[in-house]
């Protein structure tokens, strides 16, 4: 479903990011971060951080719950940025923690006592 | 040796012991007496109202200590009540989804139905029950109380205390505080690890610097705070809390920045106490301490809070066995109305969800090692007393001697 999403005109250069990481969810976006190694990574936060603020910007002319396509896709984008920045941020060595509990081994968003988000 | 500490001690610490035997705790018969003596005695949080927001909804509330299953649901006259999640002709597992509004639940054996008050509505077939009363055949209910957003039960046939005073002095300190919240991040993680073992990874500060190095190298401590002493530490009866300390010259990365730039600021983000704008109750940062980080109560035996200023997390770790731990976690968040504030919410749970897990990586090691015998007792701090209180409740309603 990503592959062709639209972007806003004025953020086309963020094309070639699309596919890959304009995640929907929380779990997707985590999926994806601790795949990817973090050499490319840093090639997504670098083309990322370079216009966050301007994606923002933008961004905040739209109400959260009547995003337009193209604008929804930015927001995605924008959202895998700050969900996936901390390896890079917190000078890990890969894209996920060596000691922290396997990710295999843990449930999100939805169990058996809470409804699915 | 003279005590040195940055802490505010609240409460009566004369029961409390620093050395806790371990070993026995692992045993089967052990855990079998802690089903019966605390989890079968004791007010246990099972359900938010926020997932019961109108007449006729409900969820289904897993209690695996009592091997039960809980429909707790909002009748139509607006009472939230608890119910075994068993139909009453032959016992089938009633509700099968974990949530919903409904205005009658129907059993999928042989079709019985219910309202979501308990009351049996429907029997398929009756003139072939002669001597059926269906007044007697109601769900069966369990005690429930609500208390701010979340629903107590009580497994006891006749509770001994009523939830304000299983609560104590927290039944009056957090009105409101956990309302009017949106839950925005929830895991579950089943761990190969005593339930005491996995509740008391979230009850002391002491391993930040070293389990949470790689996720929030400095977001407590700093020059004035160095060894990171709890700011305020108080037991009641019951339960325990804390207030952690931030750390002003704490780093704020570039993307935490820009996440936190528009929307509010949450977890590691610790402005000074004074520019909160909210109005807190008492029992959140209850020392008002300027340099206020969090807090984090254990509410005794099975759910801890982690509390911000617009934010908190609820932690449960209910037993499956001696040494199995089913670990809830929900992070809720002020509700989230513009695009800074989703910024808000994607750092913020994202940067708690690694922490979470730092803490989750230590609870089977630590079975592990002491189920081997290697040492009897563990050793615990004074910044380690919910811990020890924790211990002292639990052997208390145990029978066990200090």
């Amino acid at each position: 479903m990503t592959g062709n999403r639209p972007l806003p005109p004025q953020f086309a250069a963020l094309a070639p990011f699309v596919a890959e990481w304009a995640l929907p969810s929380e779990e997707a976006r985590l999926a994806k971060l601790v795949r990817t190694p973090i050499a490319e990574l840093k090639v997504f936060y670098d083309a990322m951080f370079a216009r966050a603020e301007e994606m923002k910007h933008y961004l905040s002319g739209f109400r959260l719950e009547a995003m337009p396509e193209d604008a929804a896709t930015l927001l995605d984008l924008l959202l895998t940025f700050v969900e996936t920045a901390h390896p890079i941020e917190l000078n890990w060595s890969e894209t996920d923690i060596d000691d922290a509990f396997a990710l295999d081994r843990m449930t999100i968003g939805r169990f058996n006592t809470f409804p699915p988000a | 040796m003279n005590e040195v500490t940055q802490t505010q001690f609240f409460g009566d610490f004369s029961r409390l012991r620093s050395r806790i035997d371990m070993l026995a705790r692992f045993q089967p018969e052990f855990y079998a007496a802690e089903v019966e003596r605390i989890f079968r005695r004791a007010w246990l949080p099972v359900a938010s109202v926020t997932d019961l927001p109108r007449e006729n909804c409900y969820v289904v509330a897993d209690v695996p200590p009592l091997k039960a299953s809980l429909i707790v649901a909002r009748g139509a006259d607006g009472k939230v009540r608890a119910f075994y999640n068993v139909c009453r002709h032959r016992g089938a597992r009633l509700v099968k989804d974990h949530a919903g509004c409904r205005k009658a639940l129907s059993c999928g054996f042989h079709g019985w139905t219910y309202a979501t008050d308990g009351r049996l509505i429907g029997v398929t077939d009756k003139t072939q029950f002669p001597d059926l009363d269906p007044e007697q055949h109601g769900l069966v209910a369990v005690n429930t109380e609500v208390w701010e957003d979340f629903v107590f039960v009580n497994f006891a046939d006749k509770p001994e205390q009523t939830l304000a005073q299983w609560l104590g002095k927290f039944a009056d300190q957090y009105t409101g505080f956990f309302s009017d919240r949106q839950r925005i991040a929830s895991y579950r993680i089943v761990v190969d690890a005593n339930w005491n073992v996995a509740i008391n990874s979230f009850s002391e500060g002491y391993h930040a610097a070293y389990v949470h190095r790689k996720t929030v190298p400095d977001y407590q401590g700093g020059k004035k705070n160095p060894q990171r002493h709890r700011a305020y530490l108080e037991i009641t009866e019951h339960h325990g809390r804390y207030s952690a300390q931030a750390n002003p010259n704490r780093r704020v990365t570039p993307v935490e920045a820009i996440a936190y730039g528009d929307g509010r600021p949450l977890y590691p983000s610790f402005p000074p106490f004074s520019e909160t704008t909210l109005p807190l109750p008492p029992g959140v940062n209850a020392s008002r301490d300027e340099n206020w980080g969090f807090d984090v109560a254990e509410v005794f035996p099975v759910l801890i809070w982690i509390i911000g200023a617009h934010w908190h997390a609820n932690l449960w770790f209910w037993p499956m066995g001696a040494d199995k731990t089913d670990v809830r976690v929900e992070f809720f968040a002020y509700k989230a109305q513009t695009v800074g504030d989703a910024l808000s919410h994607a750092y913020f749970r994202t940067r708690l969800r690694e922490v979470f897990r730092e803490d989750v990586g230590t609870m089977e090691q630590v079975t592990n090692a002491l189920r081997s015998g290697a040492m009897r007792d563990i050793v615990l701090s004074r910044q380690e007393f919910l811990l020890q209180q924790h211990y002292a409740v639990a052997d208390a309603m145990l029978g066990r001697s200090a």
